[in-house]
């Protein structure tokens, strides 16, 4: 079954294109890996996937529910970690996810449960201002699995974390599309996404210039040698520092 | 019905459990507790200092003394008494609430006090009329009066008050002013520096994304931070209904201009914590807001040389309104048709802004 459906989608800021009328589908249970440079579109797909930007023109359905039309519904169907680690700093671990818990009206021991899950319940009930980059980004998913969403969008969920908790993240969305979660994952780290993702997506100056299997995109592009994901990235994205223009 | 009611019951849920966070945040933040305890001294500081005559040793007392008696030149020569001559008793009663006591000197005051002297006859009689906010404590103020007339003349002095209490009425140069002045700029000021800071933190640490991702509504988010506005407002301003408390002749009326001006006063706030996105930039924008709310309600209080013009004008800016209706509710005789035109274009004003600010927030997903 489909989890996400996307449809010619686009998206103008002042009459520059951010996302060019992407199309790709995302089944359930799935983790897709969406990458991009810097500014390709990877954020501004994922607010409009997630009902926090109208797109400009084209549709997208996740979980069947058309993210303009019926964004109240696709609210509980969704979990989104940010990029960026926004948390309540004053409140205290716990505090963050019972204020979230109540606003989806989930039983106060679900906190208990993904702060294990985590492993930040020894920590619980400090300030987050007192925590490290690492178990602020451990909360920040923390509050993306309060309420068991079928769609959870990470947005560079390992970005600037060291290599223990990023391997202990990794491990946890593993975990979890085991479970029958669909995982929309951005990231940079083309290792990560080659490693965790069923299908990427690669997506440069707002349009997919790549779309299937790690393993496929790889032999596609191998000319004979061996190279990684990385390699073909760079081959279909990469710039010339200095020059300022795309490589063709 | 139970549809409606079930979604007007979801609706206040969200909306108080986004206030309780902004509550228990504001607990744990130095900055807004700082800034709460602020108002609180400065609402306290402008209780003490205009509604009690902390310099003033003598008690001021409108006289009325047809009878041209040698009263009146006691009262002026004495230390105790700042005696306020008046031609009327209606000019008398109108003069009480700008002044505690109201004396009534009968015109055969001076024989009366020569029998008096010689024993001849009984007391020496006044009627008194006292403000109306002085009435749980008449009693002690009618001995206290006699004691000091007493000493003044004399003579044992009966001073008749029994129901005279005058309610002042709403032009009144009395208290009523400086009380209902004092709860404005005390929830403009609240609203004005706490606020914003509701709106502009979620939007700085972006926290507001995690909001608007939640089943919560932009409304709920809105009405929930407004909620908070007012527990804060309530925190400090209420301290100016509690202190005083004696004045007030309308609680409903009260509660209900109290209530409007809060809720104008939040919108405010919170539209310009929508704008702001530094708390630099709050001030920036607070100070200019306050000062345009704030100068016309000071000017009310100079009505009298004002152009008809200006005052037309004036009429048209809600806080001006809202502070009218806070004085009728410390005077008597509250005009309907006014108070309703005042509340109602408050009210008017209040929808404005908080569209405005759900306009803004929503135009975020543009």
């Amino acid at each position: 079954m489909t989890a996400i459906q996307v449809q010619n989608l686009t998206r103008n800021y002042n009459g520059l294109c951010a996302v060019n009328e992407i199309s790709f589908s995302v089944e359930r249970g799935e983790i897709f890996g969406f990458l991009g440079p810097n500014g390709a579109g990877k954020t501004t797909t994922i607010r409009m996937l997630t009902g926090q930007l109208r797109p400009s023109s084209g549709t997208a359905q996740v979980m069947g529910y058309d993210v303009v039309e019926d964004r109240q519904q696709l609210k509980p169907c969704i979990g989104v970690v940010f990029d960026n680690q926004n948390i309540y700093a004053r409140l205290s671990a716990r505090d963050n996810l019972r204020f979230f818990a109540r606003l989806y009206r989930i039983p106060t021991a679900r906190v208990e449960e993904v702060l294990a899950q985590v492993g930040l319940t020894k920590r619980a009930g400090d300030k987050v201002s007192n925590y490290s980059n690492g178990m602020t980004q451990r909360l920040v998913i923390a509050r993306g699995l309060l309420h068991k969403p079928d769609v959870l969008f990470l947005d560079e969920p390992t970005r600037g974390l060291d290599p223990n908790v990023a391997r202990d993240i990794r491990s946890l969305i593993t975990s979890l599309a085991r479970q029958g979660m669909t995982v929309f994952l951005t990231t940079h780290y083309m290792e990560e996404a080659d490693q965790l993702s069923s299908r990427v997506a690669i997506i440069n100056q707002g349009q997919i210039v790549a779309l299937d299997t790690p393993e496929h995109l790889k032999m596609a592009h191998s000319r004979g040698e061996s190279v990684t994901l990385e390699d073909v990235f760079v081959q279909l994205t990469g710039r010339y520092l200095g020059r300022g223009e795309d490589q063709q | 019905m139970s549809r409606i009611l079930s979604r007007l019951g979801n609706s206040l849920y969200m909306v108080c459990a986004v206030a309780s966070k902004d509550v228990l945040e504001a607990v744990r933040s130095k900055t807004t507790g700082i800034n709460i305890l602020m108002a609180i001294g400065m609402v306290l500081f402008f209780s003490w200092n205009s509604t009690t005559d902390h310099w003033e040793e003598a008690t001021a007392v409108a006289v009325y003394d047809p009878g041209n008696s040698g009263l009146m030149a006691m009262l002026e020569s004495s230390p105790v008494f700042d005696p306020l001559p008046v031609s009327s008793m209606q000019e008398l009663e109108e003069a009480v609430g700008s002044v505690p006591l109201g004396l009534s000197i009968p015109a055969d005051f001076d024989r009366t006090l020569d029998t008096a002297t010689t024993g001849t006859e009984g007391l020496v009689q006044l009627i008194g009329y006292l403000e109306w906010s002085l009435r749980f404590e008449a009693g002690d103020l009618e001995i206290e009066y006699e004691q000091q007339l007493a000493e003044l003349l004399g003579q044992p002095v009966d001073i008749n008050i029994g129901e005279n209490l005058v309610v002042p009425g709403p032009d009144s140069l009395g208290r009523i002013r400086p009380i209902s002045h004092t709860l404005m700029i005390s929830t403009l000021w609240v609203a004005l520096t706490v606020v914003p800071l509701l709106m502009m933190e979620e939007k700085q640490t972006k926290t507001m994304d995690a909001l608007l991702i939640s089943p919560a509504s932009i409304e709920q988010v809105i009405l929930g931070k407004a909620l908070a506005g007012l527990f804060y407002i309530l925190v400090c301003v209420g301290l100016v209904l509690v202190l005083n408390w004696t004045w007030f002749t309308s609680w409903g009326l009260a509660l209900v201009g109290f209530t409007s001006s809060a809720l104008l006063a939040i919108g405010l706030g919170l539209l310009i914590g929508t704008l702001a996105d530094q708390p630099q930039k709050v001030t920036l924008w607070a100070m200019p807001v306050l000062l345009i709310a704030l100068l016309p309600t000071q000017l009310l209080q100079m009505e009298d040389v004002l152009s008809a013009g200006v005052i037309n004008a004036m009429s048209w800016i809600p806080t001006v309104g809202l502070v009218k209706v806070l004085r009728f509710s410390l005077s008597s005789g509250a005009p309907l048709l006014q108070i309703l035109s005042n509340l109602g274009l408050a009210l008017i004003c209040t929808a404005l802004v908080y569209g405005a600010i759900v306009w803004k927030v929503r135009r975020s997903d543009r």
